[in-house]
């Protein structure tokens, strides 16, 4: 019941927030409707007669990449929760801070999950954006949106600053997304597997285009969610070896 | 009625000794003033009491069950006034309320009914629906209060509650706590202005280097220091005679004049008051006359040494 009250209150602020609401949410609808639009004005119309694999591409990519950026909004309630003098306030009440905390990062993923998916939505219903298996899209943005919230804690817990901790999940996502991109330029072998199964981001990307993008593949699909659970399992890990040593 | 105790608790960070054996009881229905500079251990001692730090030995109880063991249990009937502001900045001053109201367990119209009154009570009801970042530092410090208050707590303790705001809300706030007191909540308020401990608690406790050195009603810790009287005398007909006559009384330590004023010091409780009055109106009358009482400053400069804060911290 509590982690309910505590759950509402964190998502609350996570609705009320004008500069998240403007980053997380109309920033990456501005990105899709802004390269769609692009897009499609100047591609033949036979490129997207049923669905478009540049528009899909485009907008799965920024809702993954904005799913990875999401890992700040942990960042923001550790600081500013459990690592300032709020914290005394938090412990002095009959909830334990394990609520509080498991709460702040639930309502974090419901919070980027739902903006994701109006993402997703608006590329399908106004841009030719072809979802294949609404589960596994479910299920890709649910991992890529817990690793997220996982790398935050585990930042949150390392570093001092607030800033130097978003500034890091910033530069991890961007890294993650693009990077192992271009690596793959220069080292076909290598860099493609990476940026193919390499990293979250790509296995969360591999996960949805293969359930039912250019040619449905379900084995695909499922190996690409593995490995993006595979690499959250490791990171929570990783998170609760690290919040044994430095908690909260 | 005890209603809460720390007896003989030790706390430590690394080498130092945070808490050095306190001992501490709370009356039920007082307002127990605790007092000490900066590091005398009032905060960890207050975080102690509330269960938030664990300690290294001794025993802590409140509402008759041991701290640590029925943590949760205590913690519905305690409020903890933060030194710093700790509310939430991205919700309204009612919604900051309902939360920390919910979170006592507080639901549907208990929380409502409990949520107006508090906010009548600190004086915000006009400004419910707006966020503390458009409030002033004084309203941003009794919502603080406020989101203690919210659940009726048995027992509230105030860290310093009146630290930066103006004179208007200090007074709501001392005047608040009163009233919190009046309607059977005990509350334990630490505070670094000795006039603030000196106007609202029944009783105060000093504290230096992580233990209580002095504790009692402010008549008693002030009857605990040897102290000089000091009588300030405006006499209508100034004269030398006047001055060796009161020089001439028994335990008068110092007469200093400015004009028609005479600064004489004594030892404490000599009794000379009355006797200065009837050689001056002896020597042609008396235009004003007072005697200064030592206070809780006094007491505290002698007892620890020090000065209870600096003087910028006062400004």
């Amino acid at each position: 019941m509590m982690f309910f009250t505590v759950f509402k209150h964190y998502l609350k602020r996570a609705c009320v927030e004008p500069m998240g609401i403007l980053l997380y949410v109309l920033l990456p609808v501005g990105l899709v409707v802004l390269n769609n639009l692009v897009y499609l004005t100047s591609a033949a119309e036979y490129d997207y007669v049923v669905y478009s694999t540049a528009t899909t591409n485009q907008t799965v990519f920024i809702a993954m990449l904005f799913q990875l950026i999401g890992g700040t909004y942990i960042v923001d309630y550790i600081f500013l929760d459990f690592k300032s003098e709020r914290r005394w306030r938090l412990l002095a009440t009959p909830v334990s801070l394990n609520t509080h905390f498991f709460a702040a990062i639930a309502a974090s993923i419901v919070f980027l999950m739902v903006s994701n998916l109006l993402i997703l939505g608006i590329g399908h219903f106004f841009f030719y954006v072809y979802l294949g298996n609404f589960a596994m899209i479910f299920a890709a943005l649910f991992f890529m949106a817990l690793f997220a919230q996982l790398l935050g804690v585990l930042l949150s817990l390392t570093l001092e600053k607030k800033a130097t901790a978003s500034i890091a999940v910033e530069v991890i996502a961007f890294v993650m997304s693009f990077g192992f991109f271009v690596f793959a330029q220069s080292l076909p072998v290598v860099g493609g597997f990476l940026s193919t199964y390499g990293t979250p981001f790509s296995a969360g990307m591999l996960a949805i285009n293969r359930s039912g993008f250019y040619n449905p593949d379900m084995g695909g699909a499922f190996l690409g969610l593995g490995i993006l659970i595979a690499f959250t399992a490791v990171m929570a890990c990783v998170v609760a070896i690290i919040g044994r040593r430095r908690p909260l | 009625m005890v209603i809460a105790s720390m007896k003989n608790v030790v706390k430590r960070y690394g080498e130092m000794m945070a808490l050095d054996h306190l001992d501490l009881e709370i009356q039920q229905g007082e307002i127990l003033g605790l007092l000490g500079p900066n590091g005398a251990g009032k905060t960890t001692a207050i975080r102690a009491l509330c269960g938030l730090v664990g300690v290294d030995g001794g025993e802590i109880s409140v509402f008759g069950l041991a701290q640590g063991v029925n943590n949760v249990l205590i913690k519905k009937d305690m409020g903890i006034v933060t030194q710093e502001i700790t509310v939430f900045t991205d919700l309204s001053a009612g919604e900051n309320l309902r939360y920390f109201g919910s979170l006592y367990g507080l639901r549907g119209a208990e929380l409502s009914q409990n949520v107006a009154r508090v906010l009548e009570f600190v004086g915000l009801s006009e400004h419910a629906k707006k966020r503390p970042s458009k409030f002033s530092g004084g309203m941003q410090r009794r919502l603080n209060i406020g989101c203690a208050l919210v659940h009726r707590p048995k027992l509230l303790i105030m860290d310093e509650p009146t630290v930066g705001i103006d004179p208007q809300s200090r007074n709501h706030i001392l005047e608040s706590v009163k009233q919190i007191t009046a309607e059977g909540t005990t509350v334990v308020y630490t505070s670094h202005y000795m006039e603030e401990v000196q106007a609202i608690c029944n009783r105060i406790a000093i504290m230096d280097a992580g233990r209580v050195i002095a504790g009692g009603t402010l008549d008693e810790l002030v009857g605990r220091i040897q102290y000089e009287d000091t009588v300030r005398l405006t006499a209508v007909m100034p004269s030398d005679a006047l001055t060796e006559d009161i020089r001439a009384i028994s335990g008068v330590k110092s007469v200093v004049v400015s004009g028609s004023t005479y600064v004489i010091v004594s030892g404490a409780d000599s009794g000379n008051l009355n006797r200065i009055m009837e050689i001056a109106m002896r020597h042609g009358g008396v235009a004003n006359i007072s005697a200064d009482k030592p206070n809780l400053e006094d007491v505290f400069l002698t007892l620890t040494g020090k000065k209870l804060r600096d003087d910028k911290e006062g400004q």
